[in-house]
């Protein structure tokens, strides 16, 4: 009897209406800025179209300070570190805090893994106007040689049609990607495209999958049966033999993808006239013990404060603070305990102030 | 009868729109290379 035509009928009709009654919920309230108010989605990326979505409505009356970096900015080394209520302790949460109670909204745009490639394709999202202001918050990282040239030089790909084709060209990969995963990338963007309730529910999926699905399931079975203490110096172990390539005797190359794009980032702020500091953000060479090459580290600083130094004239400000914080305030090699993220944000929102050098 | 059936059927619809709203929530990326490298 459940196959009767009257049954199917109804299955299909509420099917519909409600996938229906869901995209117009989506596409009348994404708008109006109400996803971004209730739900913090800081520190990751899903998709071009939510970018555009986040970059138009999260403060639809106003243009906000624009933040611009990688992990810093978010809660994935803290989620990592166990900390409770990662996001609410984020430097992007702090600095928000600081700069709301001087009447000033943030936007941040930063996300774990993202490369100066990246903030390139951002900043055209951004479209920035003369009155705009900006942090841009380096990262030692965003320089190392393995993200000098080739595939590894984006971390998001659906931000590659933003690029200039000459920054394209140079990110091909060796063997170009199967028809399967270009299949599943072509359909990934349409459907981010065209379809909210997808665009959407992708940008949520980071709210629990974060800072990835593995770790979602980790924190699950950790819940289920207890942490394995020896796990956290193992975690420690691998981290440094993967950040060891960052900071490995290189002297960064003028013509290598990350100074290439800086320079593209910043020549477009320069013409428009955009009101810019640029932060090198604190670094804990305590962590790094014999990893650091202590003289590239020295040199590539002072490379790039005198590429920095030629925009000073252009509204672009530049302060190295990779010696500003004591090893306590570290959780890692680059980013902070809960403690430090807030003495940062308050700093920073001095210096964006023009108060502190 | 017939609409007895029709409204049996409007539940089993609401039934799977959830089914599909969590697979939406909770699937794996479709994207292959929407995360080339992440690290932190």
């Amino acid at each position: 009897m459940f196959l009767s035509k009257s049954f199917w009928l109804g299955a299909f009709c509420a099917l519909l209406g409600l996938l229906t009654l869901s995209e117009i919920l989506l596409r009348l309230t994404v708008p109006t800025g109400f996803w971004y108010r209730q739900l913090d989605i800081s520190g990751d990326m899903t998709s071009l179209p939510e970018v555009r979505d986040r970059i138009l409505y999260s403060h639809p009356l106003e243009r906000p300070i624009f933040l611009l970096g990688d992990s810093i900015l978010g809660a994935s080394a803290l989620t990592e570190h166990r900390i409770p209520q990662a996001r609410t302790k984020t430097l992007t949460r702090a600095l928000t805090a600081q700069l709301s109670s001087r009447q000033q909204t943030a936007l941040s745009l930063g996300s774990d893994g993202n490369l100066l490639t990246d903030i390139l394709a951002l900043n055209t999202e951004i479209q920035p106007q003369s009155n705009d202001h900006i942090l841009l918050i380096l990262n030692f990282r965003m320089f190392a040689q393995e993200f000098a040239e080739g595939p590894k030089g984006l971390s998001r790909y659906f931000l590659e049609t933003n690029l200039p084709p000459d920054i394209q060209a140079r990110l091909k990969p060796e063997t170009p990607p199967s028809e399967e995963s270009k299949l599943s990338d072509d359909l990934f963007n349409q459907m981010a495209e065209h379809w909210f309730l997808f665009r959407e529910t992708q940008m949520m999926k980071t709210l629990w999958y974060y800072p990835s699905q593995k770790d979602f399931y980790q924190h699950l079975l950790e819940n289920t049966v207890g942490r394995n203490d020896a796990q956290a110096d193992m975690m420690e172990a691998a981290l440094k033999q993967k950040i060891a390539t960052y900071y490995q005797p290189y002297l960064w190359d003028k013509t290598a993808l990350p100074l290439v794009c800086l320079h593209k980032i910043l020549d477009s702020w320069a013409a428009q006239q955009v009101h810019v500091t640029v932060v090198l953000s604190p670094q804990n060479q305590n962590f790094l013990g014999s990893y650091l090459d202590k003289p590239s580290f020295k040199k590539n600083r002072a490379a790039l404060a005198k590429l920095m130094k030629s925009y000073s004239a252009k509204g672009i400000h530049y302060h190295d603070w990779a010696d500003r914080y004591p090893s306590s305030l570290f959780l890692d090699h680059c980013h902070l305990t809960p403690e430090g993220n807030q003495r940062y944000s308050v700093e920073l929102t001095q210096l964006l102030a023009g108060g502190q050098k | 009868m017939n609409q007895h059936q029709f409204v049996k059927g409007l539940g089993l619809g609401a039934v799977l729109f959830l089914l599909f709203l969590a697979i939406l929530l909770f699937s794996g990326d479709l994207s292959a290379s929407k995360f080339i490298y992440v690290d932190f």
